[in-house]
């Protein structure tokens, strides 16, 4: 009684006349599809089963001038797919969902502003967000950086009066509203076999000298998706 | 009596049954739907990314200065949407609770005498999501801006809305033409 296989898939076949052979090998074959089969599907559901994120900022407080690390609330996400705990994790820095290899999609929008105080419109456009990307492996990857960078400028005086503040002053414990920062598609690849896991950090800077501001709960978001396992050892975005 | 692999349930004889014409039938019938099933999942995989875009002209209706108001869509521009997200109107139906990826974009409008800013600003549900206000320093009109996120979607039938916006001096302004796209990126249970 003797069984082969074929070269690609390794399938068995039966070889000779031995009359037992054949069910020997229906057997084998039966197994062996088994194995293909599961294989090929378990790929298939690990790509549609996508590791996420989504968390909203707990409600900081910032003065002026200052900066923060923003946190989240990682107790109470929106969403949330992956087997990585939070449990433990700095509010300031989520990890990934999981620590799975491949291109993450990574970004955040701005919370609604409230100042605290009076806002002098002179002084408030060093409004940002900037981003230290991951511990371990890719600890000071910058991959947000020059996109806010370019953002800098775009906030002063009018941020104000386009909310109806025609002076130079804001009433405070009016909202700022929600402004919303396309931090584009920065990914980074997480390689689970060092041992690092992936945290982010966006921290939000005020330069306004005779203000501070709270950040809203429930505005301004974080977002980390898995895109798909990539091809390259890093991706420059 | 045949035996059965424990997942797939492929049917197999044990050594000394008799083997017939319908064992391996049945085995084929098992790979053709094991096949089945994983093809269709294969396929969701490579397909899932359901998504609409969709666009409309400038004006010719017009919007005071400080008025955020809905983008109503006029043409679809491409779809792969089987439960319509969208037909008409400003409402773009979110099929499933998960994860939304969003790109909207707006033109120039005319009309205006300074612009001190323009916004675009992205709703799920009536909640303002994601938005992005450029100052345009008191320049005749407003330019074309765009901007992209993620939003979450909480109940499926949610719309998704997105509002114009502009402040300075003059108008009304003609609304200007717009776009966006919407891209299903996960389904959360």
């Amino acid at each position: 009684m003797t069984v082969d296989i074929s070269e690609l898939l390794g399938l068995p076949y039966p070889e000779g006349d031995d009359p037992q052979a054949t069910a020997l090998y229906m057997q084998d074959l039966a197994y062996k599809l088994e194995d293909l089969l599961t294989a090929v599907n378990t790929a298939t559901v690990d790509f549609n089963d996508r590791p996420c994120a989504y968390w909203q900022n707990s409600g900081d407080s910032m003065t002026g001038p200052g900066s923060v690390d923003v946190s989240w609330d990682l107790a109470a996400p929106l969403a949330y797919n992956g087997s990585q705990s939070q449990v433990g994790a700095s509010a300031l820095r989520p990890r990934l969902p999981e620590a799975r290899e491949g291109l993450w999609l990574i970004g955040s929008s701005w919370p609604t502003l409230i100042p605290t105080g009076v806002v002098n419109v002179g002084t408030y456009r060093q409004l940002r967000v900037s981003a230290s990307g991951f511990n371990g492996q890719f600890a000071t990857l910058p991959f947000m950086g020059p996109r806010i960078a370019a953002f800098n400028g775009q906030l002063s005086a009018p941020l104000i009066s386009d909310i109806g503040y025609e002076s130079n002053t804001s009433t405070p414990g009016t909202p700022l509203t929600a402004m919303g920062l396309c931090l584009g598609s920065p990914g980074a690849l997480i390689d689970p076999s060092s041992g690092s896991i992936g945290t982010i950090i966006i921290n939000l800077a005020n330069g306004n000298t005779s203000t501070g501001f709270t950040l809203a709960a429930g505005s301004g978001f974080l977002w980390a998706i898995w895109m798909g396992y990539g091809t390259q050892q890093i991706v420059t975005v | 009596m045949p035996g059965t692999t424990p997942v797939w349930a492929i049917p197999f004889p044990y050594i000394g049954e008799v083997i017939s014409p319908a064992a391996f039938k049945n085995l084929a019938d098992a790979v053709d739907a094991a096949l089945d099933t994983v093809s269709a999942a294969g396929t969701a995989a490579a397909n899932g990314r359901r998504y609409v875009k969709l666009s409309r002209a400038e004006g010719p209706d017009t919007i005071a200065t400080g008025i955020d108001t809905n983008i109503v869509w006029t043409t679809q521009l491409s779809a792969d949407d089987p439960g319509a997200w969208w037909t008409s109107g400003a409402n773009i139906i979110l099929p499933a609770k998960g994860l939304y990826h969003v790109s909207v974009w707006n033109g120039q409008h005319a009309g205006t005498t300074t612009v001190l800013s323009q916004m675009l600003r992205v709703a799920v549900n009536g909640v303002f999501r994601l938005g992005r206000r450029p100052y345009r320093a008191g320049a005749g009109i407003a330019e074309s801006d765009g901007m992209s996120g993620l939003v979450y979607c909480s109940t499926a039938g949610h719309a998704l809305t997105a509002a114009y916006r502009w402040n300075g001096t003059g108008g009304p302004a003609a609304f200007p033409d717009c776009g966006i796209e919407v891209t299903q990126l996960v389904t959360l249970p």
